[in-house]
Parts: structure tokens; sequence; C-alpha cells
């Protein structure tokens, strides 16, 4: 799925005027590739994520997917949100199973195909290193095991592109790692086209092929980073020198030293 | 989602409570039942050593006898009583429900006539206890419009706030599944709203089954409170007091069933996560 | 702004609304009005006994006062003292339960038998509602005081009692003033439920007697007394609450 973002300017309308998240934002993802959005808190990475997704309309500029305009939610996209979002009273099987229960009841034709969801969703969990928690209920889960339930279900309709929200933004920097691992993992057999926000940089560089640097307060589009590091990638891939300066040339590109750090160091909640 | 902020400023000033489950303690239930044995033991004893007359305060084995003796009364106008409000409740909370889910999804009706339910909420429904008896009559109809009547209110207003509570991005979750508009109701709403609705439920029970004993109280033929009517009537403390205890365990029957169905459906709510 | 001021007005259209609704469904369906008299018909027992409605509902109005305040001390100091010790807690909270769940409209007799007819038995009612929302509030507080507010008062050191005086006082209030509220509607409850099954002094009288004259206009007017007395007190005890708990909100 090849996503072109052309002129993407978007203006949220609030008591006492109106506030410019993004402005002129325009580029092209090529199919299955990986590409994060990195920025400060405000930069309107996560508004753009919700353009793409078609659940906001911009008020400017528009997506094209495979030269198809978007207005409405894409059929095929699976959304990972900073909070899992689980349903508290589904098993983690369940939750998975969810956005094919959904699709079942309007279309009919996949009525039948039950079963053969049902395993998939069971290699998915087996994949995310959760068989054996697929009854489970979602309260009984770290907040790691829960985010990995809401990849599991994201991937269950095998969508052609993957939104992720600070999918790892609660989460421990241990924990985080080890999921960035896995992520690549699954996404190495399917080579899906993925947008990524993130305001933690070795996260976007380790995982990205593509790193768009936003700034905030209006967000614009400042370099659009090519990662050149090889894949598959390892986690020994953090400790390279290479690595290292793949981080340096995003950091150069916030600009951080000079602007107001202090916003983007609160975390973006 | 124009005016949730107006229903939630109602209901925000409330501190939640955590999640309580008090795990019984080993001896927690002998030390419940030795609490009780020794207030029956005193209230044997006392009267008696102090010769406080029966006919003031009647010693528990006085109690227990007319307790016995008036089984067969007790049986016939509890399932009275429980025929009234079990009409009452299933009318009341399906109105109820239905009226929040109008008021969830009409704006007009949430700016306009919400504001005046929860003003309303805070009326003593006892208050309309002789209105009601003079619209349905003294018979079994007004007691079953009483008890709707306090269902009514709050089902409604435990169910418009548990509507309002799905978070922004299980709705948007939803939303980017294409899912219909029915379906978020059915398939994320409502599950979301089901723990402030079975709270409703269950205090609802309790209200319900106060009016209806108010009513039957004050005019009945019939039904647990026309029971305690008739033994003060007859100035028979032992049975106004077995008839108050008879009531009682009602009461409590009635809050262990509602409890029972809320922890069955809401067995997933808790810690969140 | 225009906004906010709809906030106000919607609901009141409403309401003048569903005054003319009535009035015309009085007029044209020339209903009897011991079933449904007319607005104006119950707007004018508003003015011409407005001094008998008044005084019954300041008669009950002082007893729900009473009876507020001291089933909030009682609460009070149950809570305080049954959330600091689980020992007290196991033994009695099941009756403290029952007595919450029980109708107390079922006990009013045997007051009377007690205490016969008088305000005594009123004020007990009241109490016995009110206390409980206050008390069960109050050991939720005192329970929920955090691990690392408990772990702050063992640092430093500190009495027992300045711990409770600095910690757990401070984390329940907002408990107890929402139990409070609570309080006070269930105050109203008891009042009006005392009056009306044994009429003697109060507004709950004046309607329980209205019923055998068959006074329609007379019971609604009561209890349009009582839910402005009862709306008004709520909404002042909510802003007292706030003003109060500036911190917390």
């Amino acid at each position: 799925m090849t996503v072109q973002l052309q002129g993407i300017t978007h203006v949220f309308s609030a008591a006492g005027g109106s506030v410019t998240a993004l402005r002129d934002v325009s580029a092209r993802i090529e199919d299955g590739q990986f590409v994060s959005l990195v920025g400060p808190s405000g930069c309107g990475k996560s508004t753009l994520l919700r353009i793409v997704a078609g659940l906001i309309t911009s008020t400017e500029g528009s997506v094209t997917i495979d030269g198809q305009l978007i207005h409405s939610p894409l059929a095929n996209a699976g959304f990972v949100f900073q909070k899992p979002v689980l349903f508290p009273w589904r098993t983690v099987l369940a939750n998975v199973m969810f956005p094919y229960e959904m699709r079942a009841q309007q279309d009919r034709s996949l009525k039948p195909r039950r079963k053969e969801f049902l395993d998939r969703a069971h290699s998915l969990l087996e994949m995310a290193g959760l068989s054996g928690f697929d009854r489970a209920y979602p309260k009984e889960l770290s907040g790691g095991m829960a985010q990995r339930v809401a990849i599991c279900r994201a991937l269950l309709l095998d969508p052609e592109v993957l939104l992720m929200d600070e999918p790892f933004g609660a989460l421990d920097e241990f924990t985080r790692d080890r999921l960035n691992v896995e992520l690549l993992q699954i996404w190495e057999s399917s080579r899906k086209t993925v947008f990524f926000v993130t305001h933690h940089i070795p996260e976007a560089v380790f995982l990205s092929d593509r790193v768009l640097v936003f700034s905030p307060h209006p967000g614009e589009l400042l370099a659009d980073i090519t990662v050149d590091l090889p894949r598959p990638r390892v986690p020994a891939v953090r400790e390279t020198v290479g690595f290292l300066d793949e981080t340096v040339r995003v950091r150069r590109q916030l600009k951080l030293d000079e602007a107001d750090v202090s916003s983007g160091a609160a975390g973006n909640a | 989602m124009p005016l949730s902020t107006s229903v939630r400023s109602t209901e925000r000033r409330v501190p939640t409570p955590p999640a309580r489950r008090t795990r019984p303690k080993p001896w927690g239930l002998s030390l419940f039942v030795a609490t009780l044995v020794i207030l029956i033991a005193a209230w044997e004893i006392l009267p008696r050593a102090m010769s406080i007359s029966p006919l003031v305060l009647p010693p528990p084995s006085d109690v227990v006898r007319a307790l016995i003796d008036n089984l067969p009364v007790y049986a016939e106008n509890g399932l009275v009583t429980l025929q009234e409000l079990a009409a009452g409740f299933a009318m009341g909370s399906v109105v109820g429900f239905g009226s929040a889910v109008a008021i969830f999804y009409s704006p007009f009706f949430r700016r306009a006539v919400y504001p005046v339910l929860l003003g309303f909420r805070i009326v003593p429904k006892v208050a309309f206890v002789p209105l009601f008896l003079i619209w349905f009559g003294i018979g079994i109809t007004s007691k079953v419009a009483l008890a709707t009547f306090a269902l009514f209110f709050l089902v409604l207003v435990q169910t418009t706030v548990g509507l309002d509570a799905a978070d922004r991005e299980q709705i948007e979750y939803g939303r980017s599944l294409r899912m219909s508009e029915w379906q978020i109701f059915r398939s994320i709403r409502l599950p979301v709203a089901m723990p402030s609705l079975m709270v409703g439920l269950k205090l609802g029970a309790t209200y319900a089954l106060t009016n209806v004993i108010v009513a039957e109280m004050v005019v009945a033929a019939k039904g647990l409170g026309y029971v305690v009517v008739v033994a003060h009537s007859k100035l028979a403390t032992d049975e106004v007091i077995a008839a108050i205890l008879v009531v009682t365990l009602f009461g409590l029957l009635i809050y262990w069933l509602t409890s029972l169905v809320e922890r069955r459906v809401t067995f997933w709510y808790g810690e969140d996560k | 702004m225009l906004k906010k001021a709809r906030v106000v007005t919607d609901p009141l259209i409403f309401l003048v609304a569903i005054v003319v609704v009535w009035q015309l469904v009085t007029v044209v369906t020339g209903i009897h009005s011991v079933l449904l008299p007319s607005p104006l018909a119950v707007g004018d027992i508003l003015t011409t006994r407005f001094g008998l409605l008044l005084s019954s509902m300041l008669d009950t109005y002082r007893v729900v006062l009473e009876g507020f305040a001291i089933g909030g001390l009682v609460g009070l100091v149950a809570g305080v003292v049954i959330g600091a010790s689980s020992v007290l807690r196991t033994a009695f909270y099941p009756f403290l339960v029952s007595l919450y769940i029980m109708p107390k409209a079922v006990l009013i007799p045997l007051f009377l038998l007690w205490f016969g007819l008088g305000e005594f038995y009123k004020l007990l009612v009241i109490v016995l509602l009110v206390f409980f929302p206050v008390t069960e509030n109050v050991v939720t507080g005192i329970r929920g005081v955090s691990v690392e507010m408990r772990e702050l008062g063992r640092i430093t050191p500190t009495t027992r009692w300045q711990t409770f005086r600095r910690i757990s006082m401070p984390s329940m209030f907002p408990y107890f003033m929402a139990g409070l509220r609570i309080g006070i509607t269930e105050a109203f409850i008891g009042g009006v439920l005392a009056e009306i099954l044994a009429p003697h002094a109060g507004i709950g009288s004046r309607i329980a007697e209205s019923v055998a004259t068959s006074n329609t206009q007379f019971i609604m007017a009561g209890i349009i007394v009582i839910a402005f007395f009862g709306i008004t007190t709520y909404f002042l005890m909510a802003f007292i609450e706030r003003k109060l708990l500036f911190w917390y909100y």
C-alpha cells in the first residue's frame, strides 16, 4: 500500500481561537515501509495518524492510498493506541477476535470462516508469547502483555497498513526494548506498511526505514531521514556506531537544544 | 459529543470509592456470629434484669414465637410484596433504560430533559406515595407504579452516566474498525455501561422496596407493610418486631440477589488496565 | 456565551412546555381535578395557602436539618472508629449494612410504640437514614489512604494521633463531604416518610391528610414545596463542599 500525503493542514477550533496542529505536510510512503513519526508533544503526529486512518478529515490537503482518496476510516488498517484499549469484559482470545466478529456482523460471507480466524488468533498469540493466556481477562495481564494482545488484535484481519500511536509509550524501558524486537520480527514476516508515532528517538531509529521529524506548534515536517541500517535488525544493532549516528541525525533535526524541551520531556500522554 | 461535559459535571464531584473486594478474614464470620449472640443474649436478659415490661420490649424468645406463629401470614403477604416489586422492577428498568438511551443519543433530550430529571432525582420520592394512591387506587397497581417510579430514576441516571463512560480511545478504536453506530452501542458502550447500570438496579430495588412498603403501610389490604401496620394496631410489640425482622430479611434477600447478579455480570470490572 | 445560556434556558423551556401541555390536557379533556388538577389550580393553592405550606415545610425542615446534623456526626464518629479498627468493622459492619438496606419505614410503628407521636421518632428515622452513607464514605476514605501517604507518616516521626490528624483526616474529608451530600437527600426522605406514615405536624402530614379529602392540588403543591427545599438545600451543600474542597477538585 502506497500512501501519499498531499499538503495536509489541520486546524482545531477551540474556545478562544484556533490551533494549527499540522501545516502543509506532504510525504509519500512506499508499500511495506516502516515509517516513524517523531517529534515533541504538540507537533500533531498523532493527529496525522488519525488523518491517515480516516478518523479525522484534514482541514486542507488529501490522503491517497494506492491512488484512492480517503474519506472514511480505512477498511484494512490495524490501529494500536498508547493504552491497550482492550475490552475488560472479553477474554484475551475474545479481544483478539473482536475485529473479526464485528466484520462478520457486517459481511455475512465471513461467517463460515470463523475457524480460520480463530486459528489465526491462536497463532498470533503464540507468536507474541501469549499462548496459554487466551482465557485470561485483561485485568490479569501486565502492561506489556496487554499491549501485545492489542497488537495481535490489530493484525487479526491481516491489515495492509498498521497505525501505531506511541504503542510502547506507557511501558518501562526493558519491556519497550523487548517489544520493539518482537514487533520487528512480526513485521519482517509480513512487511506491512507501518506508521509508528513515538517521541523516543532510539526506538524510531531501531524500528524504521524512514523517520519523519516534526516540529511543534504548528506541526511541520522538518526532515525525512532514511535510516541506513541493515535488516533484519537484531538487538545488538543498538550498540553499533551506525545506530548512534542515526539517532544523532534525528536529534539534530529536532533542534532540541534550541527549542523548549520541557514540553517534550513531559511526555505525550 | 456536544454536551457530554454537562452530564459529567453533575457526577464528577462524587469521589469514586476504590473497587472494594473485602476478603473475608478467617475469624470474620465467627466474630460476627459472636457479636450477634452477645446482642441477642443481652436483649433477652437485660429487660428482665431492669424489669422492662415485655409490652415495651419483648424478649427475643417472644419475638421468635410470634415469628413462627405468623409464618403463613408472612409467606402469603411476602409473595404479594414480591410480585409488586418484581413488576415494578421490570417496568422501571426497561423504561429507565430506554429513556437513558434516548437522552444519550438525542442532543435535545440531553440538553433540556436530562437536567430536569437530575434535579428531580433529589426530590424524595416518598412524597409521591399519596399522589400515586389517588391515581392508581389502593390495590396492587399503585405499589407497582411506585416501584416503577423509584427504579426509573436510578436506572436512567446510572445508565446515562455509564453510556458516557466509554473512553475516547475505545470509541475511536471502534470507528477505526468501521463499526456501525449500533455495533459501537451494542459491543462497546453497553458493556462499558454495565457496572454503572448494575449499581442503579441494585440501589433501585432497595429504594423501590421502601416505596412499596410505605404505600402498603399507608393503605393496603395485603403485603408486608400491611402486616407491620396490623401488628401495630394490635399493640403487639412482639409481632411488630417479628414483622420488622421479616421485612429486613426480605430487603437483605433482594439486595443479595441483585448483588449476585451484579457480580455475575460485571465480574471483569476492577482495577483499570 | 450563547451556549452557556442555553444550559439554563433549555431545561427551563422544557419545564414551561410541560406545564403548558398539562394545562391544555386538563382543559381539553375536562379530566376531573381529583385525578389531575390543572397547573393553574395548583398555582392557586401555592399562593392562597402559601402560609400554611411554608410553615408546615419549615416544621419539617427544622427536624430534617437537626436529624441531618446528628446523623452526620454519628456517621463521622462511627466511620472513624470502624475505619480504624478492623475488629470493630468485622463485628458491626454487617449490622450497619442490614440497617441501611432494610426499609426503615417499618421501624416507625415500633418507634411510635416506644416514643409516641412527636418530634423524637421523626428525628430518629432521619438519623438512621443519614448516618450510614456518611459512615460508609468515611470508612472508604480512611481505608483508601494511599500506601505512599501512610509510609510518609511512618518515615517522619509522628504519633498515631498526628498521623490521623494530618494524613487520614484530610484524605477522608472529600469522602465525608460526599457522604453528607447523600445524607441530606436521605434526611428529606426520612422526614417526609415519617410524616406520611404518622401524620401530626409538617408538610408530609398535610399531604397525607389531603388523601382523605381527595385534595390532589394540595398534594401537588406540597410536593413542589418539598422539591424546592430539597433541591435548594442540595445545591447549597454542593456549593459549600466545592468551596471547602477547592484543593481536591
